[in-house]
């Protein structure tokens, strides 16, 4: 999906409806908003290549 | 003997040499909390009961010839996620005013009372941390001393607000994306973010367990060590907290900057900010005689992953609050971990992945130079409600990018000492960043040490 194509607003629906999340119609603005600049931001991480052999950072030690 | 321009270290050392009683120390804070906090809103409790009869024990110790400990007569206060015991840990909440009571004081409040340090309140803060303004909608914001319609940034902003009002010589803050350092920079202090991992964060009300660290907030470097020194060492109620002995710094503090490769961080750090911000850096710079430069690759990268992390993590532990009673945040908080609360896992994943390669980078990096410069800050304090600030002729949210310059940093646990710049005269401060090798921060406290020496770096309260 490119960027473009991205509807936060579906997105959030069936998210919410998922995660079993009420958002009152007056907050929906807001988290759209918030959604939009998330998945902006995390492009950078996303479009970035990563060889296989990196780990992710959080360790457990049992 | 003393006012409110004293220094932790010389409260300290007047008490143990009988010149001064913690009892009067404890006065002196006690009424400039009772005459300043009114207007500029640094406390949301005032433990002076306890203080008094604490300081009155110190008294009778030093009578009976013990010895003090070297914070004796210290009075302090902690940003309000850290536990006090008999107090409900707000974390900037309303909805923690419903949680019982600490049943015990955070394990950095005890390690700083067992080094004879004073406890006397709990701070305001940005809700649950997720802050950089230092504003609080439920219990008002923290103001700027230095112009209190200003910002004192966040998220411990009452802490920011303490020090440089001399309130107390010392606070404790919470640096999860910047915390200390943005409230540092705004207020005009010095600020130590330790190493992730280093300072126990057992009793203190979490954020992003990936990233938050805790630290001191002082108007002298002196403190900043000895503060640092009474709370290392490890703790195994804290998951994280490295199982590393005590390595103090505070006797190291004058050895001097010789041998150490100073560069300033060029790129992502350079090409955005008002000019101010990257004047004091090139101040800093020229005091430490380097001309150095140094990239840190993808940096703007590596704030972009500490964001997902955050916003993720940060979500998932309230997610129980959300749905319950989401009417109680801040909506600007709640509005983000909505959001934060809906993003795909994979997202998370890969940025905890691209944390592993950014850290192995910075390493790399650190086998070039011991010290890496960079502002604190984008920016002085802005306005108490301003939403926007534009730099670089960009338009942007005041609120997610005040920590543009200290999250990067904080995403892989390095070291920093927020210094701020001594030159602003009529102007409001401005702080800049000497970070290190993670584990050393005794090599960034030294170079804030010298710049402090020389003056170049300086705190004031107003």
């Amino acid at each position: 999906m490119s960027q473009d194509a991205f509807d936060a607003e579906a997105y959030l629906e069936a998210a919410a409806a998922a995660m079993g999340l009420d958002i009152a119609p007056e907050w929906k603005p807001a988290v759209l908003d918030n959604l939009v600049r998330s998945r902006q931001i995390a492009q950078a991480v996303l479009s970035f290549p990563l060889p296989d052999t990196i780990e992710p950072a959080s360790v457990f030690k049992p | 003997m003393i006012d409110v321009q004293s220094k932790a270290f010389e409260i300290a050392a007047a008490v143990r040499d009988g010149k001064l009683s913690a009892t009067e120390a404890l006065r002196v804070s006690l009424a400039r909390i009772e005459s300043s906090n009114p207007a500029l809103n640094a406390f949301t409790a005032v433990t002076s009961e306890r203080a008094r009869a604490r300081a009155a024990a110190i008294d009778q110790a030093r009578d009976e010839g013990k010895m003090l400990g070297p914070l004796a007569g210290v009075p302090f206060a902690v940003k309000n996620l850290f536990d006090v015991a008999g107090l409900a840990t707000l974390a900037g909440s309303k909805i923690n005013r419903d949680s019982p009571p600490a049943g015990a004081d955070a394990a950095l409040v005890q390690r700083l009372e067992a080094a004879g340090a004073i406890l006397v309140g709990a701070l305001n803060m940005g809700e649950y941390a997720y802050d950089f303004t230092g504003e609080n909608i439920h219990y008002g914001p923290s103001r700027n001393p230095h112009d209190p319609t200003c910002m004192s940034g966040g998220s411990s902003g009452g802490s920011g607000t303490a020090v440089a009002s001399g309130m107390v010589p010392l606070a404790l803050g919470s640096d999860t994306n910047g915390s200390i350092r943005v409230p540092s920079s705004l207020c005009g202090l010095f600020g130590l973010k330790p190493t992730f991992g280093r300072l126990s964060r057992h009793g203190s009300f979490p954020f992003v367990a990936d990233l938050d660290h805790l630290g001191p907030m002082t108007r002298s470097v002196t403190d900043l060590a000895l503060s640092y020194d009474a709370m290392q060492g490890p703790d195994d109620m804290d998951t994280w907290c490295a199982q590393k002995p005590a390595e103090p710094v505070t006797a190291k503090l004058d050895a001097g900057i010789d041998g150490l490769r100073i560069a300033v961080a060029d790129g992502y750090f350079a090409d955005q900010g008002d000019p101010e911000v990257h004047e004091a850096v090139a101040a800093f710079a020229k005091a430490l005689k380097t001309e150095r430069r140094v990239t840190v690759p993808e940096a703007g990268r590596g704030r972009a992953a500490a964001y997902v992390i955050t916003t993720v993590e940060g979500a998932n532990l309230h997610r129980e609050r959300l749905k319950t009673r989401a009417m109680d945040f801040d909506p600007a908080v709640r509005d983000r971990f909505l959001a934060g609360l809906m993003l795909p896992a994979d997202w998370l994943v890969q940025a905890h992945r691209f944390r592993r390669w950014y850290q192995a980078r910075a390493a790399e990096l650190f086998k070039e130079v011991d010290i890496i410069l960079a502002p604190a800050t984008p920016r002085v304090a802005p306005k108490l409600g301003q939403a926007m600030m534009t730099l670089n002729g960009v338009e942007m949210p005041v609120r997610a990018n005040l920590g543009l310059f200290t999250q990067p940093i904080s995403a892989i646990g390095l070291p920093v000492v927020a210094a701020p710049y001594a030159e602003r005269a009529g102007k409001l401060p401005i702080g800049v960043q000497i970070i290190a090798a993670p584990w050393k921060e005794e090599l960034a406290l030294r170079v804030a040490r010298r710049l402090e020496s020389i003056g170049i770096a300086a705190s004031k309260a107003v």
